[in-house]
C-alpha cells in the first residue's frame, strides 16, 4: 500500500487533532499495524529494517 | 577471543555519514538535529526521534581512545553530542513520548530506544543539564505507562531505558519498572528459546533483544536474566551459517541484520567468529549497507561491541 498526497493529508489532519490525545493515537496505531503487519501473510509484512541488499540475492531464482 | 577489530573498522567507517546527518551549527534552531531530511532537506515536517541514537556514538567516541578513533577526547564532539540531548529534549511530546513515523506516533519503540541511548550518553558523558533529565524522567514516565508485549525487542529496550533512567536519577520506581518490563519479556519467552517478534521468531530482532538484555546483566547482575539470555543465544547459533548469514526467509519479520554486542557481553565467541568473518567477507548486511535511519543503531551496536572486549 503506497503513500497518496490524499492519504498523506489525512493522516496530518488526524495527526494535528484526535492525534493529540493518547487513546487515539492508540487506535491509528492498532489500526496501521493490522492493515500493514498482523493481517498481512509473512512475505508481505511491513518492516521498516528489511529488504537490505543480500548477495545472495544476486543468485536467487525468481 | 575473536578479531573484533573488524566491528571498529566498521562502525569508524560511518562516523563522517553519521555526522554528515547531524545539524552541527550550534548557532541554528535545529542544532543536534540529526534527520537530515528534517533540518536540512526540509522535506519533512517533523524529526524522526530514532536518529537522535547518534548521540550514543558521539558519546562513546569522545569517551573511549582506541586505535583510529580520531575523534577521541574533542571537546566539539562532546558538544555535538549535547546538542543531539537537546534537540531529543525539543521534540518530545508533552505526554514524555517521541514520534518515528508521523507526528503524533507516541512510538514505543523511539521512546524506549532513544531513551535509552540518550541515558546511556549521559551516564558516559558524566555532566548532564536539569532540563535533560526532566525529558528523561517524563520518557520514563511514558514508559511505565504504556507496554508493547507483542515486539520483544522494543521491551528489552524500554527495560535497559528504565534502568539507566534509575541510575540517572536514584528514583527506585524506574528499577522496578525495568525489572517488571524484563519479567513480562522472559514470561512470553519460547520454549526453543526465541523472544517472540509478532507471534514468531525473528533472528535479527532477537539480537536487538539479546544485545539490550546482555547490557540489563551486565548492569544488574539479575541471575533471572543469564539463563533465558543463554536460551536465546543457543537459539542463534544452532541457526547461524559458517559465514556469519542465516536463512531468513521463515522469519516473522524478515529482517536480515546481526546485533552483535549482546554476544560479546555473554562470551559466545562461537557467534562472534562466524560473524566477524561474515563482515569481514562481505557476506553478511553490515551497517554501511543500511540506509541512514538503520545504520545508526547498528553502527552503535558494533562499536559497544568492539568497546566490550
Amino acid at each position: 500500500m503506497l503513500m497518496t498526497t490524499w492519504k498523506l493529508i489525512l493522516l496530518r489532519l488526524f495527526g494535528m487533532t484526535l492525534g493529540h490525545f493518547g487513546p487515539f493515537a492508540g487506535l491509528l496505531k492498532l489500526m496501521l499495524t493490522s492493515i500493514l503487519v498482523t493481517s498481512q501473510k509473512t512475505e508481505q509484512r511491513y518492516v521498516a529494517s528489511s529488504r537490505f541488499f543480500d548477495p545472495r540475492d544476486l543468485e536467487m531464482h525468481h | 577471543m575473536t578479531n573484533t577489530e573488524i566491528y571498529a573498522q566498521v562502525a569508524l567507517s560511518q562516523v563522517p555519514r553519521i555526522l554528515g546527518l547531524g545539524d552541527r551549527n550550534p548557532r541554528s534552531s535545529t542544532f543536534g538535529c540529526f534527520d537530515r531530511s528534517f533540518w536540512h532537506y526540509r522535506l519533512v515536517d517533523f524529526s524522526n526521534a530514532r536518529f537522535q541514537e547518534a548521540v550514543l556514538l558521539l558519546a562513546l567516541l569522545s569517551q573511549h581512545d582506541f586505535p583510529g578513533n580520531r575523534y577521541y577526547g574533542y571537546e566539539r564532539v562532546r558538544e555535538w553530542a549535547t546538542g543531539g540531548i537537546e534537540f531529543w529534549s525539543q521534540i518530545q511530546r508533552r505526554d514524555g513520548s517521541f514520534d518515528e513515523a508521523y507526528p503524533n506516533e507516541h512510538s514505543f519503540v523511539a521512546t524506549a530506544f532513544t531513551t535509552y541511548a540518550i541515558t546511556e550518553a549521559m551516564l558516559l558523558l558524566d555532566k548532564h543539564k536539569p532540563c535533560h533529565l526532566s525529558s528523561v524522567e517524563k520518557a520514563a514516565n511514558w514508559l511505565v505507562r504504556n507496554e508493547n508485549v507483542a515486539v520483544a525487542n522494543q521491551m528489552a529496550g524500554a527495560a535497559m531505558a528504565l534502568y539507566n533512567v534509575f541510575r540517572l536519577t536514584d528514583i527506585p520506581r524506574y528499577r522496578l519498572a525495568a525489572a517488571e518490563k524484563i519479567d513480562l519479556l522472559l514470561e512470553r519467552q519460547d520454549n526453543e528459546g526465541f523472544f517472540p517478534e509478532y507471534g514468531g521468531f525473528d533472528i535479527g530482532y532477537l539480537t536487538i533483544c539479546i544485545s539490550y538484555l546482555a547490557k540489563y546483566w551486565k548492569k544488574t547482575r539479575n541471575s533471572t536474566v543469564w539463563l533465558p539470555l543463554q536460551r536465546a543465544m543457543r537459539f542463534v547459533a544452532e541457526r547461524l551459517r559458517d559465514d556469519g548469514s542465516y536463512d531468513n526467509s521463515m522469519t516473522s519479520r524478515r529482517t536480515q541484520y546481526l546485533y552483535p554486542c549482546g554476544f560479546v557481553i555473554a562470551q559466545a565467541w562461537d557467534v562472534i567468529m562466524k560473524h566477524c568473518h561474515g563482515v569481514a567477507e562481505g557476506s553478511v548486511v553490515n551497517p554501511a549497507w543500511m540506509d541512514d535511519r538503520f545504520c545508526v543503531p547498528l553502527t552503535v551496536d558494533y562499536l559497544q561491541a568492539y568497546l566490550e572486549v
